[in-house]
């Protein structure tokens, strides 16, 4: 598709050594297990890059700092003892602000969940801790995840470790700085209409959204509940199996939760994608998406083609209804999930109500900041007397015409294959007065939410020094199918060994 | 459609939203503009098609019925207003 595409090949395949680390988990887990290294060095590490890096990224809303070397104290014991410990023992892990951590804050990014203390642990909270991960602290987000750029927390806005001019991408824009600023080894996030994808793609990471119902929500503050996946960020696709892996399972606590098989990821990847059958949607590669970001995404098409992958463009157009779509659906469901902070159970309520009805409308009008009214808003019209119909229920319908464009083209293809992002990183403060641009930027990763679609996007190349990433979607429950093809781009590519300035690969 | 003020008022009461009026000059065209980009809904004829609430089909798991010891909900830290076991709301009615 794109003359430079054998050359990158060749390019790679001389350094083929120097970037056939696919997984830098296990790495530190060899070191652990070798004692060549302790989890006490990798963690201190860590936070020296927190201390270094944090006056410019501002990835983190509270750090554990105490907590995490007590417990890289504890798993060294184990280590030096020769017990076999998992994978992810000891390595240090950045979780989202709106998981919960019991007796850790939680606020969700909002000025309302300011001073909210976890009563329990999310369950992909209590799986981590069985692995005995590292928390190094919450990371910061879009308040209640609504947000492409982070810039809705209320608290901070957070930096692109790349320029930090530029925003990380959102909603969970924390956690995507922290693991690009080094400032831990994975973190996770959650993904309603791109949360997770979007800002791996700005921050040069992969990022996978799980299919729907793999990874419980328990403990994750509901979004819009029939879109939301929790999800990780990583340097590479091996590690993205290993840590979906340790999330994935049925939990009694989400009614969602699939009962489907969860297969070792990690050990499913063959190096091979031979006869890979890829669709290109041509409504993903037109005049909506930027030139630099189409020419990175054709040479990585390119790459994939060299490995024994054929394409074809394929034509969906449910595509561009996919936004009107979503933002019906999520802020419908989000007005209400959001209902419940009323000023009765959730620390704040404002001062002197003349009675109850005064305290909920002014306890939240106060504390919830402009994009989650505007949802609120745009979801309670959208459930309304009189507007059900030619609002909530068309978009749902839609939703069913996007789930059949799809179906259809999964008949005769293994992945979808698009940018992840229409445009490359933008400024901050470029959108913020402009909702409707801002909601632009979710335009590739939504249909992946509406159909509960499994979706990955991989760094797939830099224009000015900013990264671009690549977006592969593929069949229910078919997450080994996005492994096996990014590990095997990632084999042969460098570009997600390479790091802002100031940040190491290995650290 | 085109939202005036008095649809805003009515969504911000459904809503248990209050904000001052300046807020709503702000919300009103956004709003607007927000509305404007549904009618690309508008553009297909979704009539033949059936609605999805979810992604998938897939039958709600169902956990036995029995009764589990919960969490400490920490409500004495997290509720504005705890008392003796209860949280205390201002009177329904008003003052006094």
């Amino acid at each position: 598709m794109h003359p430079t595409g054998n050359l990158v090949v060749l390019v790679c395949r001389l350094f083929w050594g120097m970037v056939n680390m696919t997984s830098l988990i296990k790495k530190y887990h060899n070191e652990f297990k070798n004692q060549t290294r302790t989890v006490v060095d990798l963690t201190t590490a860590v936070f020296s890059q927190i201390e270094a890096k944090e006056p410019s990224v501002h990835a983190y809303i509270s750090t554990f700092k105490e907590d995490a070397l007590e417990k890289a104290a504890q798993i060294d014991a184990k280590f030096v003892k020769g017990e076999d410990l998992p994978l992810l023992a000891g390595i240090p892990i950045a979780i989202k602000d709106n998981m919960h951590i019991k007796n850790k804050r939680s606020t969700c990014g909002s000025k309302m969940l300011e001073n909210f203390v976890a009563p329990f642990n999310a369950t992909v909270v209590n799986h981590l801790e069985k692995q005995q991960a590292i928390f190094t602290g919450k990371v910061n987000m879009d308040e209640f995840a609504m947000g492409s750029s982070t810039e809705n927390s209320a608290f901070f806005t957070t930096n692109n470790p790349w320029h930090p001019d530029y925003v990380p991408g959102g909603s969970s824009g924390g956690s995507a700085a922290a693991v690009a600023a080094g400032e831990a080894i994975v973190s996770l996030g959650s993904d309603t209409g791109g949360s997770i994808r979007q800002p791996a793609a700005f921050c040069g990471l992969v990022g996978l959204k799980p299919t729907y119902g793999r990874v419980s929500r328990y403990g994750l503050v509901a979004f819009a509940s029939s879109l939301d996946q929790i999800g990780p960020f990583t340097r590479t696709v091996e590690d993205a199996a290993i840590v979906l892996e340790s999330l994935c399972g049925q939990d009694k606590h989400d009614a969602t939760s699939s009962n489907q098989a969860v297969p070792a990821f990690s050990k499913q990847l063959k190096k091979d994608i031979k006869g890979l059958k890829i669709a290109v949607p041509k409504e993903l590669f037109g005049d909506v998406i930027d030139y630099k970001v189409k020419q990175r995404v054709a040479e990585a098409l390119d790459v994939l083609v060299k490995q024994g992958a054929s394409y074809e463009e394929v034509s969906m157009p449910s595509l561009n209804l996919s936004i009107a779509t979503y933002y019906v659906i999520a802020p419908a469901e989000a007005s209400s999930n959001l209902a419940r902070f009323d000023g009765v159970r959730y620390t704040k309520r404002i001062e002197n109500a003349a009675n109850l009805t005064d305290m909920f409308t002014q306890t939240r009008g106060k504390y919830f900041g402009d994009e989650v009214k505007r949802r609120i808003l745009l979801g309670t019209f959208a459930l309304s007397s009189g507007y059900y119909d030619a609002y909530y229920l068309k978009a749902q319908k839609a939703r069913t015409f996007i789930k059949q464009d799809f179906n259809k083209v999964f008949q005769k293809f293994d992945v979808v294959l698009s940018p992840t992002t229409p445009t490359m990183p933008f400024k901050k403060g470029e959108h913020t007065d402009d909702p409707v641009a801002m909601y632009l930027a979710d335009l590739a990763t939504i249909p992946a939410n509406m159909t509960g679609l499994p979706a990955m996007s991989i760094p797939c190349g830099f224009v000015d020094g900013l990264p671009v990433g690549l977006q592969l979607v593929g069949k229910a429950f078919a997450e080994s199918t996005l492994f096996n093809v990014g590990d095997c781009y990632q084999s042969v590519t460098d570009f997600h060994t390479k790091v802002p300035q100031g940040v190491s690969y290995e650290i | 459609m085109k939202l005036e003020k008095k649809d805003l008022e009515h969504v911000l009461k459904l809503a248990h939203l209050s904000v001052s009026e300046s807020e709503k000059s702000a919300l009103l065209p956004d709003l607007q503009r927000i509305l404007d980009t549904m009618k690309s809904l508008d553009k297909v004829d979704l009539n033949t098609i059936e609605p999805s609430s979810y992604a998938f089909n897939q039958e709600a798991f169902i956990r036995e019925d029995v009764v589990e010891q919960g969490d400490d909900l920490l409500m004495e830290q997290n509720a504005p207003d705890w008392e003796s076991g209860c949280f205390s709301v201002p009177s329904i009615l008003g003052d006094g």
